[in-house]
């Protein structure tokens, strides 16, 4: 995400707000404080030594030890003239690996047209529509169960591209009986030449990432989703092999890359008055497109998913216990591409980590707008403490 | 003796209506779901009423918006639970996630029954709730009953 000087965004913010002339204006808030604490030997000691040596911060956001501020988000709606809409959201954060830091984020930003309930266009900054937990539940704490943000979906390590810039159509269709057809179909600038950065101004590399969603929706119980979604992608790049390796990407010896990029997930959603299941599962792959890759590089895998399992009792449901297991598998040294971070003209590799992990928590709503959670995460491989306990208080408004 | 019998039936009578009357007004309190006279839509299922204020749905069959609308008063609680199916707090969770997710804010909300009246009667593609009481002659001209619920 780009960082802005806070005086430059507020007034952006204030002038979008006030010049719009907006028919009907909502802001929302969302945030969590949280204290964790972990313990125990690394799941993987070889992960751990690796990691220590040329990785980045390993811990989900949520749950590093000692007490932690993730941020705060801030979401402006209005309804414009003409079945217009504008969405800002900015986010005061924490980043990922940056403990001490605040920085400000502008996770979305767009306009959109309403032209029918099958048809509505979407410009600006948006959730890459893929899946189920990136476009509902993103990274927002008080959204979710557990109080961890899954490897998979994580901004900071860039699995699956989570927000794009670009054109979005988007709409539904009802086959009857109050089901619903859902689609999503948009083209941005996708990936640059690291997965973490974004490519918001300009994409220089040539090529748009196009993904496209199909979402049903049942009149079954309190909700029922079940979709297909997939993005396409070229990446222009750089190889660095080994870890730790620094290229200037103006050094005529550092040989470029081109990789075909091919992202599927499927998702299903139920939920009832007892019991809620989401589970989403993410396949991916990489391709050479030039030809000058070795065999292991020139086509790798990724697979990657998350089923949650809750329960809704107590007093109108407000206390759910819950279980969640997460796995993100990478080939080797996680590819030609996920371990690779960029500044300026330089470029790194990385060791990026492996994950599987087992949550079982509980949650409490005291209020429609406050959730409280209480955790423990057994990591089953990679480089983090095996063991770990979150508590969290979550917010929204 | 006639009269100490008539006397008691007297008695037994006005109990009796006194309970007939109180048990009618605990049984025959509706909740009307109105559209504009003008709608196109002469009945709707609850699930299709759900659909609607939950903004699921966004247009009638016709291609006309729907404009949901909400009461303030004590009525929006009988429509949570006997035709939404939702609590207070999963209704405002609701919104919270659909706003995040989908830009989508709630439906407009008035005072009570008689600005439903007002709101729906003057707006092509309204919806509303309103207890079947408040519905008056007057209202009746300006307003369809497509679904009604008792509680």
């Amino acid at each position: 995400m780009p960082r802005f000087a806070p005086k430059l965004l507020a007034a952006l913010f204030l002038a979008a707000t006030t010049s719009a002339e907006a028919q009907e204006l909502s802001l929302n808030a969302f945030g969590d404080l949280n204290y964790g604490y972990r313990f125990g030997d690394p799941a993987s000691q070889s992960d751990a030594e690796a990691f220590a040596a040329f990785g980045e911060d390993i811990h989900p956001k949520n749950s590093h030890s000692g007490f932690g501020l993730v941020g705060t988000d801030f979401v402006l709606t209005a309804d414009l003239p003409w079945d217009m809409v504008y969405l800002g959201e900015i986010n005061f954060q924490v980043e990922r690996g940056q403990q001490s830091e605040f920085e400000v984020d502008v996770e979305r930003m767009f306009l959109e047209k309403r032209f029918a309930e099958e048809l509505n266009v979407q410009a600006g900054l948006f959730f890459t529509p893929v899946g189920y937990f990136n476009r509902t539940l993103y990274s927002r704490a008080f959204l979710m169960t557990s109080a961890q943000v899954p490897d998979l979906f994580e901004e900071e390590l860039g699995v699956v591209p989570t927000h794009t810039v670009g054109l979005q159509v988007h709409g539904q269709v009802s086959p009857g009986a109050e089901h619903r057809l859902g689609y999503a179909l948009s083209v941005g600038n996708g990936r640059a030449k690291d997965p973490i950065a974004n490519v918001y101004a300009r994409d220089d590399d040539g090529w748009r990432s196009v993904t496209a969603m199909l979402e049903w929706s049942a009149p079954w119980a309190n909700e029922f989703r079940f979709g297909v979604s997939g993005w396409a992608d070229r990446i222009r790049s750089y190889r660095v092999t080994q870890l730790g390796e620094v290229r200037d990407t103006l050094d005529p010896t550092t040989e470029s890359m081109r990789l075909r990029e091919l992202g599927l997930d499927a998702h299903l959603v139920f939920k009832s008055r007892w019991v809620n299941l989401i589970a989403e599962g993410v396949y991916q792959r990489h391709d050479d497109d030039l030809g000058n890759l070795p065999a292991p590089e020139a086509d790798t895998r990724v697979l990657g998913g998350l089923v949650e399992l809750s329960a809704n009792i107590g007093p109108e449901g407000s206390i759910k216990p819950f279980v969640r297991y997460d796995r993100v598998d990478l080939p080797d040294n996680a590819g030609p591409y996920l371990g690779l971070r960029s500044e300026e003209e330089l470029i790194t590799r990385v060791f990026v980590a492996e994950s599987s992990m087992g949550i079982a928590g509980v949650t409490w709503d005291p209020a429609p707008s406050w959730r409280l959670k209480l955790e423990y995460s057994r990591a089953f491989t990679g480089p983090r403490e095996m063991n770990a306990v979150v508590a969290q208080s979550a917010f929204a408004f | 003796m006639i009269k100490r019998i008539s006397r008691r039936l007297l008695a037994a009578s006005l109990v009796l209506a006194a309970l007939t009357q109180q048990n009618t007004a605990r049984a025959g309190r509706q909740l009307a779901i109105v559209v504009n006279r003008g709608a196109s839509t002469s009945s709707l299922t609850a699930d299709a009423v759900k659909s609607y204020f939950l903004k699921q749905h966004k247009q009638w069959p016709s291609g006309e918006k729907v404009r949901p609308v909400q009461q303030e008063s004590a009525v929006h609680a009988v429509f949570l639970s006997k035709v939404l199916k939702m609590s207070g707090a999963d209704y405002e969770r609701y919104w919270l996630e659909r706003k995040y997710s989908a830009a989508e804010t709630p439906p407009k909300t008035v005072e009570d029954g008689a600005a439903v009246v007002k709101f729906v009667g003057a707006m092509n593609g309204a919806i509303g709730y309103i207890d079947v009481g408040e519905l008056d002659a007057k209202a009746r001209e300006k307003l369809r009953v497509i679904h009604v619920v008792s509680y």
